[in-house]
């Protein structure tokens, strides 16, 4: 006798195995590969400590101040040196960053900022098109105004992004408020968003040139 | 604001990641340096930029690591540390600048991305562009990040420094102070820049002994000559062809090759509306030898062989005297002459075409028009102009104003003439030092004056130019030239329209341009190009209010200077001088046998853009050969040397494709000969081979080299005058590369065609007569709706296209189109978006021609997006066919379904092997695909998008009219595409879509093409076609 | 077995004397000892082969489809056909085992297990052509409806997408009737093995089969359900892949002829090579006792019958072409004959219509030798009314867009190949496995019958046979 009696049940149960292992793969892939889990809470060490929670928060600091192309063009943009230099000429010029900062300006040099929010280069996403149309910063950086150091709260996976597409009213405000994170609607969020989307024409495009040119 | 402050190696840039390389990368300069050019085919280090292998490669990551592991790699983001005003990363800013080739001046805008110029556009404001372009324009911006650029010194092919160069050549002007220059030569292309023009002049004054040589290979010459002789003054010919009823271009191809063809070819194309009736609409006779693209157009083609071209114009002109037109006697010499120099035997033209033509013309004094090509010799000129004159054309459609250049060239004989001067000069032994400023003499010079041994004689020879070519490596010292984008300049146009050329950009290396290099050799007062240029300005309008006019200059890219003074017929008093000077027999004498003429060529020009990949790729017009010229010939004299090409001879039936090996055909003239693979060309004059010249570097630089075949050493007289040669078949053979082989429509109702007199009885006879017989269409899939919103579409105008191709290189520079190669082209993979179809129609000696640019046609109901497994290619809402290349995964099924088959195919990773100095001139706005993906026409989709986003953020939900020009309808110079949003009724397009002659091709298929055509309706003499029809 | 036929005379199925000398026979080739030379010598062909297609694939995924022929307007070349060609040989697997088995042809039994071997292997060359002619094979699985992160689903309109589900099932269905036939001679195998590791292996796959009579009945209720299920696969499969084309608007290509047309030129070409290979083996093996000259006449018959019905599709749709009226449809035929590519339609109409003819006579029928040649030009053949098809794109609508396809090297060397893939699997299967349904032969054998020998009675109550 080669074989003993329980391996009449082996063949039904590699079955059930095999069913349940490509199940399983395909889940782990989708869940666990998405950008979801592989993008968010990215968080790196900055060149220079700036806090937003600082600046932004307890100094509520309009967030266009330095990213003042954000109304106006594809990027946000980032300030350039003498931006920062503006005021820390006379405010706390002997902070070891200030110091930092000025080094890189005197020599001429940028300053390396990592770059937390990258979509793939074949994504021509346009900051100017959803702040004039009341999106809130808080919608895809979360609230910056919290953070001692940025980091990424929302996946910006296609799929997220259509998500909103499709349903834009929790996302529009008004345009005056898209840079106050503290703000919450009194009543009902997406009634107050409708408002606004009648106001400003919001219909969000889900053709896929509308990205990806 | 200057954009030299925009320099991007100076200020870091902010944003996006091209850029952080640029300025940060230590691969850049080495980038820079690299040296080999788009297309060819191997492959280098992975290119950054390729997104979609990025994609896929973290696609592989993403399942195998953990979670926070799997981060795409750090990028930084550098910001400005001051930045420049105004600018807004991401959004291009436009400059004024002008280009130009050999005489060609244009005005043009140039679009730059955050200091990197990357595509050139029409300058409205300038006459001779009016906001389109010609394709050597179009192309020129490449030559700013080609890698074959010269970069450095050279000292005897060795690499040196600028200052070895200077202290070198200080002793030498040293010398030429004592001396007043005895044996200093400065050879330079013809002179259109005022301020370069001052730098001579001061030059000359300081060494009056020093002679300067203006030497053109391509050149106006003999039109100047025959000007003089027919006006008495040195002047120009305007032609108002917009007023010209019937014209008559005895070889000259005023479309493409002649001066000022961008507006000529405007001007051309609103005549040609049919709906101008027989009253308005003009009529073409043209009479040459080759086939150009004006002859393609022309109602009335008449072959002539290279030599008895004279003697046509001559018969026109005696049958005018007969029918009442008073030559004076001067005038009758002229024609007498033309017709002996043909030996009389004019037997070949029928008599009965030449009078009705003749009657055409005298019925329509003073608006018709009479145009000589630039090659035909000063007689033939001297009579056109006649002609003109006793027409009454002078004033209305032909006026003459001094020439504005004229000054600047005039102390130079004509280029044939001073080439062979300078030539003499060195045998003797008398010129010490030699310098060519941005010329190529030694590659372009004719062959029987031995210019390169000659050369050897010159103790200091000096070569400054954009690349090492023939004449760089040949002379004692190069130095490389900064290209037209670094530097600032000034040009005049023929028509007395001066503009300021500002650079988009710093140098990329340590280069200088030809007046700085002159100004600091010869100690002139300014240094600096901006200077220059701004101190010859301020020195002739006055330092009084001069920054405001200036900044204005700079901003409309032109200086009024008002339109030239019209100097009237003048009078040909001076014919008979003139008549001894020139009817020496040998001007266009017939010599008999099978005749070669050489031409220019239409993209690589004399070779001075041979290294230009662009052009190199662009097809041909007429023959659709790309990467090589070739010896053309008509049939007949195909079978005279017993050349069976399967094309020509099996066109109409079957379908003989695949076969690019041609069969070489040694042409023999003098001690020279020339083995070049021949291409049956329908049309052609009998007895002749036309060749184009511009081919066949030698030491050309990059792709250049290799290319082509080299027709100069059989150039012994001037370019585009017959010469007498020996032809025989060698027995071996050459590929060629031809983007399209097929000749004939098949009898399809592909390009619809129908003359005046049909177009009248039946105004919608493209609709009528030509659409297949179909079962009524039903659509298997739930059609979209297209009632609401903006729908796009286009329509193109067959009329209007006299396919001279610029669309293609537009869409080239605007949408990152990649270059192939020959080896690619040959196996069918060419990338253009635009596939200018070329038809020949009729009989194959004397066929007519027709174009068609076809591109995606968006189909509403489009067959590619059913077959998609992935969905990678779907409809939009306003009813553009899109093409997701991110989502591709290249079965090429969509592209087996389209029954246009417009599609294209990156094969091979086209696009990783790209220097740093080609990423530079790549359009941000489009993706650069990666191999695997198809694309396409996408109607300019991201034009689309950022006029709407620009608009939407003012708050209009609609694009105003005009607002969206796709990159081929910007250049195009006739104006013949339009694009525009068909639901609303008074958009141009949609006007036009209305338009009966409106037309869409298959549309038997249900396909519901959102590009449409408007058919073409030619003009021709009835009186002219009843005789044909009689002959047969 | 339950199996009845009225139609033959054993004798003619095997020309055996009794159940020992079939298992002699059918096993033998498993015994090392007695595996001859050839097979060796194949192998290592075989094997060099598979190697050269692991480096060519290689190749083209390191440099992408510029290395190929392929190219705009003929942007599918030597992968579709070869593809379409692989699918077609499979077709003869299922047939043989499915439907002549639901039609109670006895005569199957010689071959059916050889055929079904086939199938599968076939199945897996030409998986191989569709999956690799992509641009961008490693984001291939967008083709299979999984959930990801971008929302996307892929585009069920589209026919490769059907191609993608029909293949797989086929294969899957194919290789499960395989198996299921097997298990009986698995255990035969496993009872005359004699070193514990084949004991162990075959005891595996064998599933425990005792021969009882309980596991003779769900043996064959088994059988049968999956015959049926397999039954319109046959079909179905090669119909799809047929849609690939006649879905498209191209001249040529979009005609409703194409299912009937491709899924018999399936089965005639499938036919084709089982006797190709059928020749050879019983030849090395000596099986002309189980598969006799019966077998292969009714096999030459086959294709005598499927070749006309190719024959006649080919002239129908030159009639259509003609009878529609349509430019486009007309040229695309003309130009097929006449066009540059006219000398491989001559090729496939020579092999595939006027050689099978040939069949008519009983004597070629019965002459080995002509019979595999002819067998060999048909696969010619309809691999060249594959390339015939494909080659279609060549010159469509706009004359402009006419181009010329040449295959590369690496186009030739791919093809060459999926012959070693096919060769290695098949010369494995025949050096391990039964190559003849052992069971099923005995079942034909005059020894199976009730009436054979001894009393009626206790044959019938014998049951099957153990």
């Amino acid at each position: 006798m080669v074989f003993p009696r329980w391996t009449n049940k082996v063949p039904f149960w590699l079955l059930v195995t095999l069913a349940v292992l490509a199940c399983s793969i395909v889940f782990i892939f989708w869940y666990w590969g998405s950008p979801k889990h592989l993008e968010v809470g990215y968080q790196p060490q900055q060149p220079i400590n700036f806090s937003h929670k600082l600046h932004a928060g307890q100094m509520g600091m309009d967030c266009r101040y330095c990213h003042h192309t954000v109304d106006k063009g594809k990027f946000a943009g980032v300030p350039a040196t003498e931006t920062c230099l503006n005021c820390h000429t006379q405010i706390k010029q002997d902070a070891p960053d200030i110091v930092k900062l000025r080094e890189f300006h005197a020599a001429g040099k940028p300053v390396p900022w990592v770059r937390i929010h990258k979509l793939p280069d074949y994504v021509y996403f346009d900051h100017s098109a959803h702040v004039n149309k009341g999106v809130s910063c808080i919608s895809c950086h979360g609230r910056v105004d919290q953070m001692d150091v940025v980091r990424q709260v929302e996946p910006l996976s296609m799929a997220w992004c259509m998500d909103c597409h499709q349903a834009p009213a929790a996302n529009i405000r008004d345009k005056d408020l898209i840079t106050k994170l503290s703000w919450t609607p009194e009543g009902d969020a997406l009634e107050n968003g409708r408002k606004f989307m009648d106001m400003y024409h919001v219909k969000p495009r889900t053709d896929c040139t509308t990205c990806h040119r | 604001m200057s954009p030299l402050n925009l320099d991007p190696k100076k200020a870091a840039p902010t944003q996006w990641r091209s850029l952080d390389e640029l300025a940060m990368s230590p691969e850049f300069q080495a980038g820079l340096e690299r040296e080999f050019p788009e297309g060819a085919s191997e492959a280098t280090e992975l290119d950054r930029r390729q997104f979609l292998q990025v994609m896929g490669a973290s696609f592989a990551l993403a399942g195998l690591t953990g979670c926070d592991v799997v981060r795409r790699p750090k990028h930084e983001i550098l910001p400005y540390n001051n930045a420049p005003e105004h600018l807004i990363p991401g959004k291009p800013q436009f400059y004024a600048t002008t280009v130009t080739v050999g005489e060609e001046v244009m005005g043009v805008l140039v679009e730059s991305h955050q200091g990197r110029p990357t595509k050139i556009e029409g300058n409205p404001q300038h006459p001779s562009s009016q906001g389109a372009t010609g394709k050597l324009q179009q192309a020129s911006i490449l030559d700013l990040y080609s890698p074959n650029r010269s970069q450095k010194v050279l000292k005897n092919g060795a690499s040196s420094t600028w200052d070895a160069f200077w202290g070198g050549m200080a002793p030498v002007i040293d010398g030429f102070r004592a001396n007043g220059g005895e044996g200093l030569r400065i050879l330079s292309g013809y002179i259109v820049s005022p301020s370069f023009a001052a730098i001579k002049q001061h030059i000359l004054r300081e060494f009056p002994k020093a002679k300067w040589v203006v030497y053109e290979p391509v050149n106006r010459d003999n039109a100047r000559i025959g000007l003089l002789g027919a006006v008495g003054k040195p002047v120009d010919a305007h032609y108002r062809i917009e007023s010209a009823k019937r014209i008559l271009s005895v070889d000259s191809d005023f479309l493409e090759s002649e001066l000022n063809h961008v507006a000529h070819a405007r001007a051309f194309a609103k005549t040609r509306n049919p709906d101008l009736g027989k009253a308005g609409m003009s009529r073409l006779y043209l009479m040459e030898a080759r086939y150009s693209v004006t002859g393609g157009v022309a109602d009335h083609r008449i072959r002539v062989k290279p030599s008895m071209i004279p003697a046509a114009l001559a018969l026109v002109a005696r049958e005018l005297a007969n029918q009442g037109l008073t030559f004076q006697s001067g005038e009758t010499q002229l024609i007498d002459s033309a017709l002996s120099a043909s030996n009389g035997t004019i037997a070949e033209f029928s008599p009965q075409l030449i009078s009705e033509l003749a009657a055409d013309l005298a019925a329509h004094r003073g608006a018709s028009l009479i145009l000589v090509g630039k090659h035909q010799p000063p007689l033939v000129h001297a009579l056109g102009h006649a002609v003109n004159r006793l027409l009454g054309n002078v004033g209305t459609t032909v006026l003459y104003k001094i020439s504005p250049t004229f000054a600047f060239n005039q102390d130079s004989p004509a280029s044939a003439v001073a080439i062979r001067d300078l030539a003499a000069d060195m045998e003797k032994g008398v010129v010490d030092t030699l310098l060519m400023i941005d010329a190529n003499p030694v590659f372009t010079a004719p062959a029987d004056i031995q210019f390169t041994s000659h050369l050897s004689k010159v103790r200091h020879s000096v070569h400054l130019g954009g690349e090492v070519n023939e004449s760089a490596q040949a002379a004692l010292w190069h130095i490389p030239q900064s290209h037209y984008l670094e530097h600032w300049d000034d040009a005049i146009s023929f028509d007395g329209t001066t503009s300021i050329a500002q650079p988009l950009i710093s140098p990329l290396y340590t280069t200088f341009s030809k007046s700085e290099v002159l100004a600091k050799l010869f100690d002139y007062r300014y240094r600096e190009s901006l200077d220059i240029v701004k101190g010859h300005w301020m020195s002739r309008s006055g330092a009084l209010g001069f920054e405001i006019a200036w900044r204005r200059w700079l901003h409309d890219g032109i200086i009024e200077t008002g339109a030239l003074p019209d100097s009237g017929p003048g009078s040909s008093s001076g014919m008979d001088a003139f008549l001894k000077a020139h009817s020496s027999s040998d001007e266009g004498s017939r010599e008999g046998g099978i005749e070669l003429m050489l031409f220019e060529h239409p993209n690589v020009h004399d070779g001075r853009f041979a290294s230009n990949s662009w052009l190199q790729e662009l097809p041909e017009p007429i023959t659709k050969l790309c990467w090589d010229n070739a010896a053309y010939i008509g049939p007949s004299l195909a079978q005279k040397l017993g050349i069976k090409d399967q094309i020509i001879l099996k066109n109409d039936k079957g379908v003989p494709m695949g076969q690019y090996d041609k069969p070489m055909i040694k042409v023999t003239r003098g001690g020279h000969s020339l083995s070049l693979p021949a291409w049956i060309l329908p049309g052609m004059a009998d007895e002749t081979v036309v060749i184009h010249l511009g081919y066949g570097r030698k030491k050309g630089p990059g792709i250049a080299e290799g290319a082509g075949f080299d027709a100069y050493p059989l150039l012994d007289k001037r370019v585009g005058q017959p010469l007498s040669v020996q032809v025989e078949v060698t027995g071996s053979t050459y590929t060629l590369a031809c983007t399209q082989d097929h000749w004939s429509m098949e009898s399809r109702p592909i390009v619809r065609e129908g003359d005046l007199e049909l177009y009248e009885r039946r105004p919608n006879f493209s609709a009528d007569e030509f659409m297949n017989p179909h079962p009524p269409l039903a659509s298997l899939w739930e059609e979209h709706d297209y009632s609401k919103g903006m729908q796009w579409g286009m329509t193109i105008d067959l009329n209007s296209c006299n396919g001279c191709s610029v669309c293609v290189v537009a869409c080239q520079a605007e949408n990152n189109i990649p270059v192939v190669g020959k080896g690619q082209v040959i196996r069918g993979r060419e990338m253009h978006w635009i596939r200018l179809d070329r038809y020949f129609t009729g009989d194959v000696d004397d066929p007519g021609l027709v174009f068609q640019a076809m591109l995606c046609q968006h189909c509403e109901n489009a067959p590619c997006e059913a077959v998609c497994p992935v969905s990678a290619t779907v409809h939009s809402k306003e009813g553009l066919n899109e093409m997701v290349y991110n989502r591709c995964i290249g079965t090429r099924y969509c592209s087996n379904n389209c029954p246009y088959k417009v599609r294209r195919f990156n094969f091979s990773n086209l696009t990783n092997h790209y220097s740093e100095s080609e990423k530079m001139q790549k359009n941000p706005d489009v993706t650069v695909r990666f191999r695997g993906v198809m694309e396409k026409c996408t109607y300019c989709v991201q034009r689309i998008e950022q006029a709407r986003i620009g608009f939407k953020n003012k708050g209009n939900e609609v694009i105003p009219d005009g607002a969206i020009v796709p990159a081929c309808a910007q250049a195009c110079p006739t104006d013949a595409i339009v694009f525009g949003n068909i639901n609303d009724p008074k958009s141009r397009v949609a006007v036009l879509k209305a338009h009966p002659r409106n037309y869409g091709v298959l549309t038997e298929l249900n396909t519901k093409p959102r590009t449409t055509y408007l058919a073409k309706v030619r003009n021709p003499n009835p009186a002219i076609l009843k005789l044909s029809r009689s002959a047969t | 077995m339950i199996l009845r036929d009225n139609t033959l005379p054993r004798a003619t199925l095997v020309e055996s004397k009794s159940f020992g000398e079939v298992n002699e026979i059918i096993c033998a080739p498993t015994n090392p000892v007695r595996t001859p030379k050839t097979w060796h010598i194949l192998f290592l062909g075989s094997l060099s082969l598979l190697c050269l297609l692991g480096v060519m694939l290689a190749y083209l995924v390191w440099e992408g489809t510029g290395i190929w022929g392929v190219n705009m307007p003929v942007a599918w070349g030597f992968a579709i056909v070869n593809f379409v060609w692989w699918i077609g040989i499979g077709h003869a697997g299922t047939l043989i085992s499915a439907i002549l088995f639901l039609f109670r042809q006895k005569w199957r039994t010689g071959i059916n297990r050889f055929a079904e071997a086939m199938t599968i292997f076939a199945v897996m060359c030409a998986f191989i052509f569709p999956s690799f002619h992509v641009g961008r094979i490693w984001v291939a699985y967008w083709m299979f409806p999984l959930p990801n992160s971008m929302g996307m689903w892929p585009n069920f309109r589209s026919p490769l997408l059907w191609d993608v589900f029909a293949v797989s099932t086929y294969f899957t269905v194919s290789l499960l009737f395989w198996y299921v036939g097997l298990v009986p001679d698995l255990a035969t195998l496993r009872d005359k093995a004699t070193s514990k590791m084949k004991k162990v292996l075959y005891g595996v796959f064998a599933l425990g089969w005792r021969g009882a009579n309980r596991h003779w009945q769900n043996y064959e209720r088994t059988y049968l359900i999956l015959a049926a299920v397999s039954t319109p696969l046959v079909l179905s499969v090669h119909s799809i892949v047929s849609f690939d084309f006649a879905v498209s608007n191209l001249p040529g290509w979009h005609t409703t002829i194409f299912p009937p047309y491709f899924v018999a030129g399936a089965v005639f070409s499938g036919f084709a090579l089982v006797s190709t290979l059928m020749i050879i083996a019983r030849k090395v093996y000596g099986l002309e006792k189980v598969v006799t000259m019966h077998h292969l006449d009714n096999m030459n018959k086959f294709m005598l019958a499927t070749g006309t019905i190719v024959a006649y599709a080919y002239a129908m749709e030159f009639f259509i072409a003609w009878y529609s009226g349509n430019p486009y449809e007309r040229f695309a035929f003309i130009n097929r004959a006449l066009g540059p590519y006219g000398w491989a339609y001559w090729i496939m109409v020579s092999c595939n219509c006027i050689v099978p003819q040939l069949f008519w006579w009983k004597k070629i029928r019965y002459n080995l030798l002509i019979t595999f040649i002819i067998t060999i030009l048909i696969n010619i053949g309809m691999w060249f009314e594959r390339f015939v098809i494909v080659m279609t794109l060549h010159a469509d609508f706009l004359p402009s867009s006419w181009g010329y396809y040449r295959p590369t090297w690496v186009d030739w060397l791919t093809f060459l190949g999926t012959f070693g893939l096919f060769g290695t699997f098949f010369l494995l299967f025949l050096r391990f496995l039964p190559t003849l349904a052992i069971a099923e032969v005995k079942g034909v054998m005059p020894e199976a019958s009730p009436h054979h020998g001894h009393h009626h009675q206790e044959a019938l109550t014998s049951g099957g046979q153990h």
